[in-house]
């Protein structure tokens, strides 16, 4: 199976390259360019954003997916991001993981993931690591959905306080807060799991 | 809490990215250490569960699914203009919105626009706001006859710009040839794909739609018959309905009708066809009594030659295979529309158009060729 590395600082906004409003004008005139041209940017990090709230493959390629669908239409309807097109969209995965959980979602997927790549693990350690996974993975769902929220982006997808911030429309000082809250959170109910 | 653990939370957050060692980080807060480890642990836990690389297959699958939901958005896609409203909405608001405001200038600056220019719906709702404005129905035809022009313009500043735009507009045929016509000096490539509605002859005004080609062509997607000179006799006028030569149609307050006309006499009515192939006269005058035709007058176009070696040509078919033209035609001939429910068999071509009676009056060619033989035509309630 073939990855694809991810660059959790490569997006649109940063690269310079196109102006994101000339973009979403493309997008909205549903140019099969500029789709595929956004989709290649932003569908890894999606992905990997979905994945980590999600744990579930499956589950994570559908709501990544879903996110780039709601994109067209909310563009096609005359609506969608008018600032950041990166912010939309996380937005828009943490509404339908959020909407997953609460079974609101329509493909409801019920196990926990039994593959996890890892390269050159020993089976021990391996095993130790998918319990802590999947502890982890329990205890974030005890969470607050902006809690979750931004475990997943700070620390799933690597992004800096200020692109956290840029995301969610909040300021570095109130993601430094929540994060702290959300790490406490996580430590207490990871703590009461435990035992 | 204070915000000095938050910050603090943060620096070693970024210590630990860079990769310090956990320990010498906490020792920079001793105060705040034994608050601070678990909460270091608790995120490295969190960084642990981040490692998933994206499936090149899902991303694969992901990208043609969204792919066929933008082709599919594509086709039922409405004109989005501002504010999401239907492109049309949004010109028109836009339009009244700067005459309240009074500067003028936005509509001013769109009067240039062609088909294609971003301006151009501005323009084309301008002309609308300016209709509906209208203090009086004189000047409504008015405007409308100037937009009829502006379009006739517009396509042909189109055309020698050569940008491929999608035009409509209204002209006079001037010629009809085998595979292109000439409507108002606009060259008009007709295919068996063009649409023709109505059977259209040389002096018949045309709506054209269709595309501007390279080369300084129209590739017309339909030609429907607007405007035509109908000569015959009164038969009846009932109301607004008004029957000359089996063709009816519909006269209203703005038909202009010469005085004294009556039933029984000849006519030369000028009418215009609906979309729904409605007639309305325009204008209604005496017809000319006498057999030889004075209206063999102005319009003599470049094409002389005659093609009375006896030419059958269906009208409106210009997708004939001889080569011979069509000539103009100077002089408005009668019709037998499809609502008249009259058949002509045979075009003669332009010179000859005979009436079913001799002592029909209106719009006998001079019998200049002995060797056609005048057509009957069918016509109801002979």
């Amino acid at each position: 199976m073939e990855f694809v590395r991810y660059d959790a600082r490569c997006g649109l906004e940063s690269s310079g390259n196109v102006p994101e409003k000339l973009v979403l004008k493309s997008l909205r005139e549903m140019d099969p360019e500029a789709i595929s041209e956004v989709h290649a940017r932003y569908f890894p990090e999606i992905y990997r954003y979905a994945r980590y709230r999600l744990s579930d493959p499956v589950a994570a390629e559908d709501v990544a997916g879903e996110v780039f669908v709601r994109l067209l239409e909310a563009l096609h309807a005359g609506l969608g991001p008018s600032k950041s097109l990166r912010g939309w969209m996380f937005g828009t995965a943490s509404n339908l993981v959020n909407d997953f959980f609460r079974h609101e979602y329509q493909h409801a997927v019920d196990q926990l993931p039994d593959e996890l790549q890892m390269d050159g693990a020993d089976p021990q350690q391996t095993a130790e690591r998918r319990e802590e996974l999947d502890a982890v993975q329990i205890a974030s769902q005890k969470l607050t959905p902006d809690q979750q929220h931004v475990l997943a982006l700070r620390f799933g997808s690597a992004f800096s306080l200020e692109e956290t911030g840029k995301i969610m429309g909040k300021r570095p000082n109130a993601i430094k807060a929540l994060q702290f809250r959300a790490l406490n959170a996580l430590r207490r109910h990871l703590a009461v799991d435990q035992s | 809490m204070s915000d000095m653990i938050f910050d603090a939370l943060q620096e070693c957050l970024i210590a630990l990215e860079q990769g310090q060692e956990g320990n010498e980080v906490l020792s920079r807060f001793p105060d705040l250490e034994s608050d601070l480890r678990p909460i270091l642990d608790a995120a490295e836990a969190a960084r642990e569960s981040a490692r998933f690389d994206v499936p090149g297959d899902s991303m694969q699958r992901s990208r043609s699914r969204l792919l066929g939901h933008a082709a599919q958005l594509r086709e039922e896609r409405p004109a989005r203009g501002w504010f999401g409203l239907p492109k049309a909405a949004a010109a028109i608001l836009t339009v009244l919105f700067v005459l309240i405001i009074g500067s003028g200038g936005l509509v001013s600056a769109s009067t240039q626009a062609l088909p294609g220019d971003p301006l151009y719906s501005v323009k084309r709702a301008a002309e609308t706001v300016s209709l509906s404005l209208a203090l009086n129905e004189r000047t409504k035809q008015s405007m409308k006859s100037e937009y009829i022009q502006r379009r006739k313009d517009e396509a042909r500043a189109l055309l020698i710009l050569d940008r491929p735009e999608s035009v409509t507009f209204e002209g006079y045929v001037q010629v009809i040839r085998t595979d292109y016509w000439i409507v108002d000096e606009i060259k008009v490539l007709v295919t068996k794909d063009t649409k023709i509605v109505g059977e259209i002859e040389p002096s018949m005004g045309v709506e054209v739609s269709g595309m501007v080609q390279p080369g300084g062509w129209v590739e017309a997607f339909s030609v429907k018959l607007r405007t035509y000179t109908l000569s015959g006799i009164l038969e009846s006028l009932k109301g607004d309905s008004w029957v000359v030569d089996g063709t009816r149609f519909r006269v209203d307050e703005f038909t202009f009708i010469e005085d004294e006309i009556e039933v029984g006499e000849p006519v030369v009515v000028f009418l215009r066809v609906a979309d729904s192939g409605e007639r309305i006269a325009l204008d209604i005058r005496e017809g000319d009594e006498s057999p030889s035709r004075s209206e063999d007058e102005s319009f003599s176009e470049s094409e002389p030659q005659s093609s009375s070696e006896g030419e059958d040509e269906d009208e409106a078919d210009s997708g004939h295979e001889e080569d011979e033209d069509v000539t103009v035609s100077p002089t408005p001939e009668k019709i037998d529309t499809p609502q008249a429910g009259t058949e002509q068999d045979e075009d003669d071509g332009p010179e000859e158009e005979s009436e079913q009676d001799d002592d029909d009056e209106s719009d006998d060619e001079p019998e200049q060729d002995e060797t056609q033989e005048p057509e009957e035509t069918d016509e109801p309630g002979d």
